[in-house]
Protein backbone atom coordinates (compact mmCIF):
# COMPACT_ATOMS: atom_id res chain seq x y z
CA UNK A 1 0.00 0.00 0.00
CA UNK A 2 3.11 2.36 1.07
CA UNK A 3 4.55 1.45 -2.59
CA UNK A 4 1.05 2.17 -4.31
CA UNK A 5 0.52 5.55 -2.42
CA UNK A 6 4.75 6.33 -2.95
CA UNK A 7 4.08 5.83 -6.44
CA UNK A 8 1.14 7.98 -6.88
CA UNK A 9 2.96 10.92 -4.79
CA UNK A 10 6.33 10.91 -7.51
CA UNK A 11 4.09 10.07 -10.51
CA UNK A 12 2.15 13.93 -9.82
CA UNK A 13 4.39 16.52 -11.73
CA UNK A 14 3.13 18.88 -8.87
CA UNK A 15 5.29 17.05 -6.35
CA UNK A 16 8.35 17.70 -8.00
CA UNK A 17 7.51 21.51 -8.77
CA UNK A 18 6.67 22.32 -5.36
CA UNK A 19 10.06 20.93 -4.15
CA UNK A 20 11.86 22.54 -6.58
CA UNK A 21 10.97 25.92 -6.10
CA UNK A 22 10.92 25.66 -2.80
CA UNK A 23 14.40 24.60 -2.67
CA UNK A 24 15.27 27.93 -5.15
CA UNK A 25 13.20 30.10 -3.26
CA UNK A 26 15.25 28.67 0.09
CA UNK A 27 18.27 29.47 -2.08
CA UNK A 28 17.66 33.00 -3.23
CA UNK A 29 16.36 33.81 0.27
CA UNK A 30 19.76 33.01 1.57
CA UNK A 31 21.50 35.53 -0.56
CA UNK A 32 19.05 37.85 0.17
CA UNK A 33 18.42 37.78 4.01
CA UNK A 34 21.75 35.63 4.35
CA UNK A 35 21.62 34.33 7.80
CA UNK A 36 21.51 30.45 7.78
CA UNK A 37 17.89 29.27 7.95
CA UNK A 38 16.28 31.91 8.88
CA UNK A 39 14.98 31.49 4.79
CA UNK A 40 12.93 28.21 6.21
CA UNK A 41 10.49 30.97 7.62
CA UNK A 42 9.23 31.76 4.05
CA UNK A 43 10.06 28.62 2.26
CA UNK A 44 8.16 26.65 4.71
CA UNK A 45 5.27 27.86 2.73
CA UNK A 46 6.26 25.26 -0.34
CA UNK A 47 6.25 22.34 2.21
CA UNK A 48 2.47 23.33 3.39
CA UNK A 49 1.43 23.23 -0.21
CA UNK A 50 3.45 19.59 -0.61
CA UNK A 51 1.32 18.71 2.30
CA UNK A 52 -2.16 19.99 1.18
CA UNK A 53 -1.63 18.94 -2.59
CA UNK A 54 -0.71 15.43 -1.62
CA UNK A 55 -4.22 14.74 0.04
CA UNK A 56 -6.38 17.00 -2.07
CA UNK A 57 -5.29 15.83 -5.11
CA UNK A 58 -7.53 12.94 -4.29
CA UNK A 59 -10.12 14.95 -5.06
CA UNK A 60 -9.33 15.99 -8.65
CA UNK A 61 -10.83 13.80 -11.43
CA UNK A 62 -12.28 11.41 -8.93
CA UNK A 63 -9.20 9.82 -8.43
CA UNK A 64 -10.17 9.19 -4.79
CA UNK A 65 -12.80 6.67 -6.04
CA UNK A 66 -10.14 4.55 -7.66
CA UNK A 67 -7.99 4.68 -4.45
CA UNK A 68 -11.23 3.93 -1.88
CA UNK A 69 -12.41 0.94 -4.39
CA UNK A 70 -8.71 -0.28 -4.94
CA UNK A 71 -7.93 0.41 -1.12
CA UNK A 72 -11.30 0.10 0.94
CA UNK A 73 -9.72 -0.02 4.14
CA UNK A 74 -9.72 3.47 4.62
CA UNK A 75 -7.68 4.19 7.99
CA UNK A 76 -4.84 1.98 6.67
CA UNK A 77 -5.16 3.53 3.49
CA UNK A 78 -4.62 6.72 4.63
CA UNK A 79 -1.64 5.88 6.97
CA UNK A 80 -0.13 4.44 3.81
CA UNK A 81 -0.41 7.96 1.68
CA UNK A 82 0.83 9.54 5.28
CA UNK A 83 3.83 7.45 5.33
CA UNK A 84 4.94 7.56 1.37
CA UNK A 85 4.37 11.47 2.12
CA UNK A 86 7.07 11.16 4.94
CA UNK A 87 9.32 9.07 2.71
CA UNK A 88 9.09 11.62 0.20
CA UNK A 89 9.68 14.66 2.59
CA UNK A 90 12.25 13.82 4.93
CA UNK A 91 14.71 13.71 2.43
CA UNK A 92 13.70 17.15 0.68
CA UNK A 93 13.57 18.66 4.06
CA UNK A 94 17.03 17.70 4.86
CA UNK A 95 18.07 19.31 1.76
CA UNK A 96 16.35 22.43 1.93
CA UNK A 97 17.17 22.77 5.76
CA UNK A 98 20.71 22.33 4.71
CA UNK A 99 21.04 24.73 1.57
CA UNK A 100 21.09 27.76 3.94
CA UNK A 101 23.80 26.74 6.29
CA UNK A 102 25.50 25.49 3.62
CA UNK A 103 25.54 28.74 1.63
CA UNK A 104 26.21 31.12 4.57
CA UNK A 105 29.19 28.32 5.36
CA UNK A 106 30.85 28.80 1.43
CA UNK A 107 30.21 32.78 1.87
CA UNK A 108 30.47 33.29 5.33
CA UNK A 109 32.64 31.22 6.95
CA UNK A 110 30.17 30.40 9.22
CA UNK A 111 29.98 26.44 10.66
CA UNK A 112 26.88 24.85 10.31
CA UNK A 113 24.91 23.70 13.33
CA UNK A 114 24.36 20.01 12.90
CA UNK A 115 21.47 20.21 15.82
CA UNK A 116 19.77 23.01 13.75
CA UNK A 117 19.49 21.34 10.43
CA UNK A 118 18.01 18.49 12.03
CA UNK A 119 15.13 20.37 13.90
CA UNK A 120 14.74 22.62 10.76
CA UNK A 121 14.11 18.88 9.23
CA UNK A 122 12.11 17.98 11.74
CA UNK A 123 9.85 21.01 11.86
CA UNK A 124 9.47 20.72 7.84
CA UNK A 125 8.68 17.26 7.89
CA UNK A 126 6.03 17.42 10.50
CA UNK A 127 4.71 21.00 8.88
CA UNK A 128 4.13 18.54 5.71
CA UNK A 129 2.37 16.23 7.31
CA UNK A 130 0.23 18.61 9.24
CA UNK A 131 -0.61 20.14 6.45
CA UNK A 132 -1.71 16.75 4.43
CA UNK A 133 -3.89 15.94 7.52
CA UNK A 134 -5.49 19.77 6.78
CA UNK A 135 -6.17 18.79 3.21
CA UNK A 136 -7.91 15.87 3.89
CA UNK A 137 -10.74 17.56 6.10
CA UNK A 138 -10.76 20.49 3.54
CA UNK A 139 -10.44 18.46 0.71
CA UNK A 140 -9.90 21.70 -1.26
CA UNK A 141 -6.26 22.70 -2.17
CA UNK A 142 -6.98 26.31 -2.30
CA UNK A 143 -8.71 26.53 1.16
CA UNK A 144 -6.39 24.57 2.68
CA UNK A 145 -3.07 26.24 1.51
CA UNK A 146 -4.70 29.73 2.74
CA UNK A 147 -5.68 28.87 6.24
CA UNK A 148 -2.21 27.52 6.89
CA UNK A 149 -0.81 30.27 5.96
CA UNK A 150 -3.13 32.54 7.60
CA UNK A 151 -2.04 30.57 10.55
CA UNK A 152 1.10 30.61 10.39
CA UNK A 153 1.94 33.95 9.19
CA UNK A 154 -0.96 35.87 10.24
CA UNK A 155 -2.43 33.91 13.84
CA UNK A 156 0.72 32.56 15.30
CA UNK A 157 2.53 36.04 15.99
CA UNK A 158 -0.33 36.80 18.09
CA UNK A 159 -0.37 33.42 20.04
CA UNK A 160 3.52 33.13 19.39
CA UNK A 161 4.16 33.94 23.12
CA UNK A 162 1.17 31.82 24.90
CA UNK A 163 2.67 28.49 22.82
CA UNK A 164 5.85 26.09 23.68
CA UNK A 165 8.64 26.20 20.94
CA UNK A 166 7.52 25.95 17.08
CA UNK A 167 8.72 22.41 16.88
CA UNK A 168 7.50 21.30 20.34
CA UNK A 169 4.10 22.38 19.09
CA UNK A 170 4.59 20.72 15.64
CA UNK A 171 5.38 17.09 17.62
CA UNK A 172 1.99 17.58 19.70
CA UNK A 173 -0.08 18.60 16.97
CA UNK A 174 0.47 16.95 14.24
CA UNK A 175 -0.83 13.35 15.55
CA UNK A 176 -3.90 14.95 16.99
CA UNK A 177 -4.77 16.07 13.48
CA UNK A 178 -3.78 13.06 12.29
CA UNK A 179 -6.46 11.25 14.38
CA UNK A 180 -8.83 13.73 13.81
CA UNK A 181 -8.39 14.00 9.58
CA UNK A 182 -8.36 9.89 10.06
CA UNK A 183 -11.72 9.93 12.49
CA UNK A 184 -13.28 11.91 9.49
CA UNK A 185 -12.09 10.29 6.49
CA UNK A 186 -13.02 6.69 8.01
CA UNK A 187 -17.21 7.25 8.35
CA UNK A 188 -17.80 10.00 5.26
CA UNK A 189 -19.45 9.80 1.77
CA UNK A 190 -16.29 9.96 -0.59
CA UNK B 1 -29.60 -21.80 -5.38
CA UNK B 2 -25.99 -22.18 -5.82
CA UNK B 3 -26.56 -25.19 -4.27
CA UNK B 4 -22.56 -27.14 -4.65
CA UNK B 5 -20.37 -24.48 -6.80
CA UNK B 6 -19.58 -25.87 -10.15
CA UNK B 7 -16.22 -26.47 -11.23
CA UNK B 8 -14.47 -23.31 -12.86
CA UNK B 9 -16.98 -21.13 -10.48
CA UNK B 10 -15.59 -17.37 -9.93
CA UNK B 11 -18.17 -16.33 -7.26
CA UNK B 12 -19.14 -12.41 -7.67
CA UNK B 13 -22.57 -12.94 -6.83
CA UNK B 14 -24.04 -9.26 -5.83
CA UNK B 15 -26.33 -9.15 -2.83
CA UNK B 16 -28.16 -6.01 -1.92
CA UNK B 17 -30.82 -6.14 0.70
CA UNK B 18 -33.02 -2.69 2.43
CA UNK B 19 -31.02 -0.04 1.60
CA UNK B 20 -31.62 3.15 3.10
CA UNK B 21 -30.09 6.02 2.25
CA UNK B 22 -30.89 9.95 3.21
CA UNK B 23 -28.91 12.93 2.17
CA UNK B 24 -29.86 16.72 3.93
CA UNK B 25 -33.09 15.17 5.45
CA UNK B 26 -34.30 14.00 2.02
CA UNK B 27 -34.97 10.31 1.11
CA UNK B 28 -32.84 8.71 -1.91
CA UNK B 29 -32.68 4.82 -0.75
CA UNK B 30 -36.04 3.83 0.35
CA UNK B 31 -35.03 -0.04 1.02
CA UNK B 32 -33.44 -1.38 -2.21
CA UNK B 33 -32.82 -5.13 -2.46
CA UNK B 34 -31.52 -7.16 -5.36
CA UNK B 35 -29.26 -9.53 -6.76
CA UNK B 36 -26.93 -9.92 -9.54
CA UNK B 37 -25.49 -13.17 -10.46
CA UNK B 38 -22.54 -15.06 -12.01
CA UNK B 39 -22.73 -15.43 -16.22
CA UNK B 40 -25.19 -12.74 -16.28
CA UNK B 41 -25.48 -9.01 -17.69
CA UNK B 42 -27.92 -7.20 -14.77
CA UNK B 43 -29.30 -3.66 -15.99
CA UNK B 44 -30.11 -1.39 -13.00
CA UNK B 45 -32.14 0.89 -14.99
CA UNK B 46 -33.74 4.23 -13.70
CA UNK B 47 -34.26 7.94 -14.55
CA UNK B 48 -31.81 10.40 -13.56
CA UNK B 49 -31.78 10.87 -9.89
CA UNK B 50 -33.71 7.50 -9.28
CA UNK B 51 -30.86 6.35 -6.79
CA UNK B 52 -28.70 4.40 -9.43
CA UNK B 53 -25.44 5.89 -8.50
CA UNK B 54 -26.07 6.29 -5.18
CA UNK B 55 -26.74 2.53 -4.95
CA UNK B 56 -23.42 1.51 -6.65
CA UNK B 57 -21.57 4.08 -4.52
CA UNK B 58 -22.49 2.37 -1.04
CA UNK B 59 -22.43 -1.47 -2.71
CA UNK B 60 -18.41 0.07 -3.51
CA UNK B 61 -18.10 1.01 -0.20
CA UNK B 62 -17.92 5.05 -1.17
CA UNK B 63 -21.03 5.93 0.35
CA UNK B 64 -22.59 5.01 3.96
CA UNK B 65 -25.99 3.60 4.37
CA UNK B 66 -28.38 4.41 6.78
CA UNK B 67 -29.34 1.17 6.88
CA UNK B 68 -29.54 -2.57 5.10
CA UNK B 69 -26.65 -4.46 3.47
CA UNK B 70 -24.98 -4.49 -0.03
CA UNK B 71 -22.67 -7.43 -0.02
CA UNK B 72 -20.30 -9.33 -2.66
CA UNK B 73 -20.10 -12.95 -2.25
CA UNK B 74 -21.65 -12.06 1.67
CA UNK B 75 -18.75 -9.52 2.19
CA UNK B 76 -19.25 -5.96 2.17
CA UNK B 77 -16.98 -4.75 -0.17
CA UNK B 78 -14.60 -2.59 2.36
CA UNK B 79 -13.76 -6.33 4.14
CA UNK B 80 -13.04 -8.47 0.42
CA UNK B 81 -9.57 -9.78 0.87
CA UNK B 82 -8.46 -8.62 -2.25
CA UNK B 83 -10.89 -6.21 -3.84
CA UNK B 84 -9.03 -5.30 -7.12
CA UNK B 85 -9.14 -9.16 -8.24
CA UNK B 86 -12.18 -9.33 -7.02
CA UNK B 87 -14.52 -6.27 -8.30
CA UNK B 88 -13.86 -3.43 -10.89
CA UNK B 89 -15.89 -0.53 -10.71
CA UNK B 90 -16.44 1.98 -13.95
CA UNK B 91 -18.14 5.38 -12.37
CA UNK B 92 -18.21 8.42 -14.03
CA UNK B 93 -15.09 10.09 -15.41
CA UNK B 94 -11.77 8.66 -15.40
CA UNK B 95 -11.14 8.42 -11.75
CA UNK B 96 -7.61 9.59 -12.64
CA UNK B 97 -5.86 12.68 -11.92
CA UNK B 98 -5.54 14.86 -15.01
CA UNK B 99 -1.91 15.58 -14.52
CA UNK B 100 -0.63 11.94 -14.33
CA UNK B 101 -0.09 10.17 -17.40
CA UNK B 102 -2.86 7.23 -18.14
CA UNK B 103 0.27 4.50 -17.54
CA UNK B 104 1.09 6.32 -14.13
CA UNK B 105 -2.47 6.15 -13.32
CA UNK B 106 -3.01 2.38 -13.89
CA UNK B 107 0.68 1.69 -12.06
CA UNK B 108 -0.22 2.78 -8.79
CA UNK B 109 -3.47 1.21 -8.78
CA UNK B 110 -1.45 -1.82 -9.60
CA UNK B 111 0.56 -1.86 -7.44
CA UNK B 112 -2.08 -1.42 -4.60
CA UNK B 113 -2.96 -5.02 -5.57
CA UNK B 114 0.47 -6.50 -6.29
CA UNK B 115 -0.48 -7.07 -9.75
CA UNK B 116 2.93 -6.43 -11.88
CA UNK B 117 3.46 -3.60 -14.30
CA UNK B 118 3.04 -5.79 -17.49
CA UNK B 119 -0.72 -6.26 -16.73
CA UNK B 120 -1.08 -2.51 -17.04
CA UNK B 121 0.12 -3.13 -20.70
CA UNK B 122 -1.97 -5.61 -20.98
CA UNK B 123 -5.28 -3.77 -20.36
CA UNK B 124 -3.76 -0.38 -21.99
CA UNK B 125 -4.04 -3.15 -25.65
CA UNK B 126 -7.52 -4.31 -24.20
CA UNK B 127 -9.32 -1.12 -24.18
CA UNK B 128 -7.10 0.52 -27.28
CA UNK B 129 -5.60 3.01 -25.06
CA UNK B 130 -1.81 1.70 -25.73
CA UNK B 131 -0.89 5.04 -28.13
CA UNK B 132 -2.10 7.55 -25.76
CA UNK B 133 -0.61 5.64 -22.26
CA UNK B 134 2.40 8.44 -22.18
CA UNK B 135 -0.51 11.35 -22.38
CA UNK B 136 -1.39 13.23 -19.52
CA UNK B 137 -4.77 11.93 -18.57
CA UNK B 138 -5.93 16.31 -19.14
CA UNK B 139 -5.77 15.71 -22.76
CA UNK B 140 -7.72 12.79 -22.90
CA UNK B 141 -11.14 12.76 -24.79
CA UNK B 142 -14.40 12.10 -22.42
CA UNK B 143 -14.15 8.96 -24.31
CA UNK B 144 -10.28 8.10 -23.54
CA UNK B 145 -11.35 8.73 -20.12
CA UNK B 146 -14.10 6.21 -20.31
CA UNK B 147 -11.69 3.50 -21.87
CA UNK B 148 -9.51 4.55 -18.81
CA UNK B 149 -11.57 3.91 -16.19
CA UNK B 150 -12.40 0.44 -17.74
CA UNK B 151 -8.96 -0.54 -18.19
CA UNK B 152 -8.73 0.57 -14.35
CA UNK B 153 -11.50 -2.02 -13.19
CA UNK B 154 -10.08 -4.77 -15.73
CA UNK B 155 -6.52 -4.54 -14.06
CA UNK B 156 -7.36 -7.42 -11.60
CA UNK B 157 -9.53 -9.34 -14.05
CA UNK B 158 -11.95 -9.46 -11.35
CA UNK B 159 -15.54 -11.51 -11.53
CA UNK B 160 -17.38 -8.67 -10.83
CA UNK B 161 -17.88 -5.80 -12.91
CA UNK B 162 -19.94 -2.25 -11.78
CA UNK B 163 -20.38 0.02 -14.22
CA UNK B 164 -22.44 3.32 -14.03
CA UNK B 165 -23.76 4.78 -17.07
CA UNK B 166 -21.01 2.77 -19.10
CA UNK B 167 -22.38 3.96 -22.64
CA UNK B 168 -22.11 8.11 -21.72
CA UNK B 169 -19.89 9.76 -23.25
CA UNK B 170 -18.69 7.09 -26.05
CA UNK B 171 -18.82 7.34 -29.77
CA UNK B 172 -21.14 4.32 -31.67
CA UNK B 173 -17.79 2.36 -32.05
CA UNK B 174 -17.06 2.47 -28.56
CA UNK B 175 -20.51 1.63 -27.40
CA UNK B 176 -20.43 -1.55 -29.45
CA UNK B 177 -16.80 -2.21 -28.08
CA UNK B 178 -18.50 -1.93 -24.68
CA UNK B 179 -21.42 -4.11 -25.02
CA UNK B 180 -19.86 -6.85 -26.63
CA UNK B 181 -16.87 -7.02 -24.00
CA UNK B 182 -20.13 -6.83 -21.16
CA UNK B 183 -21.63 -10.06 -23.09
CA UNK B 184 -18.47 -12.13 -23.34
CA UNK B 185 -18.08 -11.13 -19.76
CA UNK B 186 -21.22 -12.59 -18.50
CA UNK B 187 -20.45 -15.75 -21.00
CA UNK B 188 -17.15 -16.77 -19.37
CA UNK B 189 -18.99 -16.63 -15.87
CA UNK B 190 -18.65 -13.36 -14.61
CA UNK B 191 -21.18 -11.06 -13.11
CA UNK B 192 -21.55 -7.92 -15.14
CA UNK B 193 -23.98 -5.10 -13.43
CA UNK B 194 -24.79 -1.71 -15.04
CA UNK B 195 -26.48 1.27 -14.27
CA UNK B 196 -28.50 3.51 -17.55
CA UNK B 197 -30.94 5.91 -17.90
CA UNK B 198 -30.80 4.66 -21.94
CA UNK B 199 -33.58 2.32 -22.30
CA UNK B 200 -33.18 1.17 -25.50
CA UNK B 201 -29.13 1.17 -25.73
CA UNK B 202 -29.40 -1.82 -23.54
CA UNK B 203 -32.44 -4.19 -24.37
CA UNK B 204 -29.90 -6.43 -26.22
CA UNK B 205 -26.67 -6.46 -23.58
CA UNK B 206 -28.81 -7.37 -20.74
CA UNK B 207 -30.49 -10.77 -19.36
CA UNK B 208 -32.00 -9.27 -16.25
CA UNK B 209 -33.13 -6.08 -15.32
CA UNK B 210 -33.81 -4.19 -11.92
CA UNK B 211 -36.15 -0.91 -12.86
CA UNK B 212 -35.94 1.98 -10.04
CA UNK B 213 -38.01 4.81 -9.70
CA UNK B 214 -37.84 7.88 -6.75
CA UNK B 215 -35.30 5.23 -4.66
CA UNK B 216 -37.49 2.59 -5.06
CA UNK B 217 -37.30 -0.55 -6.98
CA UNK B 218 -40.40 -0.95 -9.28
CA UNK B 219 -39.87 -3.64 -11.06
CA UNK B 220 -36.78 -6.63 -11.47
CA UNK B 221 -36.65 -10.19 -13.30
CA UNK B 222 -35.30 -10.84 -16.48
CA UNK B 223 -36.05 -9.07 -19.24
CA UNK B 224 -38.62 -10.90 -20.49
CA UNK B 225 -40.64 -11.13 -17.36
CA UNK B 226 -39.74 -6.88 -16.99
CA UNK B 227 -40.90 -6.09 -20.77
CA UNK B 228 -43.77 -8.47 -20.05
CA UNK B 229 -46.86 -7.66 -22.39
CA UNK B 230 -45.22 -4.13 -23.35
CA UNK B 231 -44.03 -3.60 -26.70
CA UNK B 232 -39.94 -3.28 -25.37
CA UNK B 233 -38.05 -2.76 -22.59
CA UNK B 234 -38.38 1.36 -23.32
CA UNK B 235 -42.32 0.74 -22.95
CA UNK B 236 -42.19 -1.00 -20.02
CA UNK B 237 -39.72 1.64 -18.37
CA UNK B 238 -42.13 4.33 -18.99
CA UNK B 239 -44.95 2.60 -17.54
CA UNK B 240 -43.56 1.41 -14.63
CA UNK B 241 -41.88 4.56 -13.81
CA UNK B 242 -45.10 6.80 -14.51
CA UNK B 243 -43.37 8.56 -17.14
CA UNK B 244 -41.07 10.43 -14.78
CA UNK B 245 -38.11 9.38 -16.91
CA UNK B 246 -36.82 11.87 -19.21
Amino acid sequence: MIRAELSKLVSLPATWTTLAWTLAANVLLTFVIAVGDAPVAYSRAGFIVLGVLATCSEYTGGQIRTTLTAMPRRVRQLAAQHAALAVVTLPASLVVALSGPLITMVVAGTPVALWQVAETTAYLTLLTLVSAAVGVLLRHTLAGVGLLLGCLFVAAPFVHEYLPDDLVTLVVSTPVLLIVAALAYRRRDA
Amino acid sequence: MWSGRPAGWLGGVITIDGLVKRRGGKEILAGIGFEARPGRVTGFLGPNGAGKSSTLRILLGLDRAQAGTALVDGVPYPALPDPVRTVGAVLDGSGAHRSRTGRAHLRWVARSAGLPPARVEEVLTLVGLADAAGKRVGGYSLGMGRRLALATALLGDPSVLVLDEPLNGLDPEGIRFVRTFLRDRAQSGRTVLLSSHLMGELAETVDDVVVIDHGRIVAKGTLAEVTGAHRNLEDAFFALTSGSGR
